[in-house]
């Protein structure tokens, strides 16, 4: 298989919180004098959003949309007592819109059907890059400050109730208030696999998992109110793999848009 | 059809009466001063830095502050030092007829010091309100869990009275993965300006021998007037908030790994989406609640709840298919948040031994409701909220 990098498609923006964001640190361990259910930070302090929560759930969301959630097209990547717990679609289809924006593992994989799949020869560099997403200090105004509980976010409670009792069990989780945004970059490589050129193909696959992350939640607690982010301030570049080859000049942006409703490809 | 599976609706909430979220906190007294029909809400941060070259203030404040002292009162102070406080203020509230003396004030929750109604405060309430709507047969796993706790008791094990439902909660509706409530997501409301939120006043209605009495710190008492207050920060009626909802049709149907609703709540008739199905199921809670609220009102001669429930049966009774009544958060009481509702005496006699904090008594229990006070009458019940999906 021939593939070539004609180049490449940047997309700039902002992801603003809508509601109270959870990102959280995944081992749930409690620093001292930390609190329960903390958020990730950076080395500063900050919280952010890790490219790969990003990346994880607009893959799983594109997997649904482009239907592709089905026992024969699920790749089981993690057991538990020898039944799959966590299942992820992979194919050796060239013209999968999820694995060749999201990418591939390489090798051979059991199927959730219990069929096994062998992807080597399918496996094309993933199109798809994603940057952490830093926070933009400014979006958590003075007010805003004021009110928090730690420099960046606040503590939430939640009360389970005991429905024979009433009594409350309350448990606190961190998140970042609602109105905080975060400085995005996402790379979609345009290739040219068996002289088959990409176009924008994958870029607008891209733009779909975008609108389809808006309508659904990032992070935890989504089903109970947290989540919910809007892409704005939407900037999309594009780089020739020969400009590569010249004197860096400024790149104009080949689309601009305040939100994704606005957003339209030439 | 695809585009209509992912894409999520808009729910808008409109407060019916007062509504309060209650967050972790109390407001003690001396974080607010009051003037005249509004309570001022101080920011002390603001306070110490517009007056840190007053020293002999700053050392009085911080006196006054760590001491706790009953008769701490913020406002001579700031007086005294000729401060003036509204310079450091986070925000102010209407106090709405609130007549009764108090020391703290119950605080709605917040984020970055903005009124909102949490997703996990209406999904919570929703989900509590469905259940009231199981089967038979499924409902029995509650009293058996209570039966469990109760033998537990028995024996001279502890119970937890916080875990007695957890058990049942599962065999129910399963384990978390496999709860049909995951296909129901509800966003957090947006933001709402302070005006939308004031001070209310609650006291507790108590059922002695068979008379309604008020609770006061002396004991119950006739006379409302000199009952104590419970001082809350609330939604007023008339508020509007929205945010965003998702019901999929697998919280219905079902699939392969979670078994959906339809098959474990009682329902009638054919349902066209996910969202009227909710809103039936509700509704029908509600107007069931509701009925037998007013009979106990009634029974007790509390002529104004009789008819401010009445008013909220005849909105119930106007819904559209996309609309539903709910009570929500602080103060709506033990039958709101649990499955109580179906108990007996018997039931509530294995209860006083599983929760020996709440005083049950088996005969007529909850024995006790929570209603709002404005300017020295009984005026209404906390909580209830009409939402509209769109
Ligand atoms: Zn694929």
């Amino acid at each position: 298989m021939d593939v070539i990098l004609k180049g490449k498609y940047i997309i700039k923006c902002k992801i603003e919180a809508q509601t109270g964001l959870h990102i959280g640190e995944g081992n749930n361990s409690l620093e001292i004098g930390g609190i329960d259910n903390a958020v990730v930070k950076d080395a500063k302090g900050r919280p952010y959003i890790p490219g790969s929560s990003l990346k994880g759930k607009m893959r799983a969301l594109m997997e649904f949309a482009e239907g592709k959630v089905r026992d024969n097209l699920l790749v089981v990547s993690v057991k538990r007592e020898g039944r799959p717990e966590i299942c992820l679609h992979m194919c050796d289809d060239l013209n999968c819109p999820v694995c060749g924006l999201f990418g591939r593992n390489h090798g051979s994989h059991d199927l959730k059907s219990g069929e096994k799949i062998d992807l080597t020869d399918a496996v094309i560099p993933t199109r798809l890059i994603v940057r952490d997403a830093k926070l933009i200090e400014t979006s958590i105004t003075e007010e805003m400050k004021e009110n928090l509980d730690l420099d960046w976010t606040e503590v939430k409670f939640e009360n389970n109730i005991d429905r024979i009792t009433s009594k409350a069990h309350p448990r606190q989780s961190e998140r970042v208030p609602a109105g905080a945004q975060f400085s995005a970059e996402f790379v979609v490589n345009r290739f040219e696999v068996d002289s088959k050129d990409d176009q924008k193909y994958y870029l607008e696959k891209f733009i779909k998992a975008m609108k389809l992350l808006e309508d659904d939640y990032l992070g935890g607690q989504g089903s109970r109110g947290n989540g919910k982010v809007k892409f704005v301030d939407i900037e999309i570049f594009y780089k020739d793999s020969s400009d590569y080859e010249k004197d860096s000049s400024k790149l104009q942006p080949i689309a601009t848009a305040k939100s994704l409703d606005e957003l339209k490809l030439s | 059809m695809v585009a209509d599976s992912f894409e999520s609706k808009t729910y808008e909430i409109e407060v019916l009466t007062p509504t309060i979220i209650g967050g972790q906190d109390k407001i003690q007294s001396f974080e607010f001063v009051r003037e005249g029909e509004y309570l001022y809400f101080l920011n002390f941060d603001k306070l110490f830095e517009q007056n840190l070259f007053k020293d002999s203030f700053i050392e009085e404040l911080s006196r006054g502050l760590s001491s706790g002292a009953r008769d701490f009162n913020i406002k001579d102070i700031l007086k005294k030092y000729s401060i003036d406080f509204k310079k450091a203020v986070k925000y102010t509230l209407r106090l709405e007829g609130v007549t009764s003396p108090y020391r703290e004030v119950v605080a709605f929750v917040k984020s970055a010091g903005r009124f909102y109604i949490p997703g996990s405060s209406l999904k919570g309430a929703m989900r509590s309100s469905m259940t009231k709507a199981l089967s038979k047969n499924l409902l029995q796993f509650y009293e058996s869990a209570l039966s469990n706790a109760y033998q537990k008791v028995l024996n001279r094990n502890r119970v937890d009275p916080k875990f007695v439902s957890r058990d049942a909660d599962e065999k129910i509706f399963g384990t978390p993965y496999e709860s049909p409530f995951k296909y129901l997501r509800v966003s957090d409301s947006s933001f709402v300006e302070q005006e939308s939120a004031g001070i209310f006043e609650i006291k507790v209605l108590n059922i002695c021998s068979n008379q309604p009495k008020w609770f006061s710190r002396n004991g119950n008492i006739d006379d409302p007037k000199q009952a104590t207050a419970i001082v809350a920060e609330g939604l007023k009626p008339g508020v509007k908030l929205y945010g965003s909802i998702k019901a999929e049709k697998d919280l219905i149907e079902g699939n392969a790994t979670v078994k959906g609703l339809k098959e474990k709540l009682l329902t009638s008739g054919v349902l066209s989406s996910p969202y009227e199905f909710v809103a039936q199921i509700l509704n029908s809670v509600a107007k069931d609640y509701i009925q037998k609220e007013m009979t106990f009102y009634s029974k007790y001669n509390q002529k104004q709840i009789v008819s401010e429930y009445q008013k909220l049966l005849n909105i119930l009774n106007s819904l559209d298919k996309n609309q539903f009544l709910l009570q929500i958060g602080f103060s709506t009481g033990y039958l709101s948040k649990t499955v109580g509702i179906f108990f007996n005496k018997s039931h509530f006699e294995k209860l006083s031994r599983v929760d020996t904090q709440s005083k049950i008594n088996p005969d007529i229990f909850p024995k006790s409701r929570r209603l709002l006070f404005k300017d020295g009458q009984v005026w209404t019940v906390p909580g209830w909220i009409k939402v509209t999906i769109r």
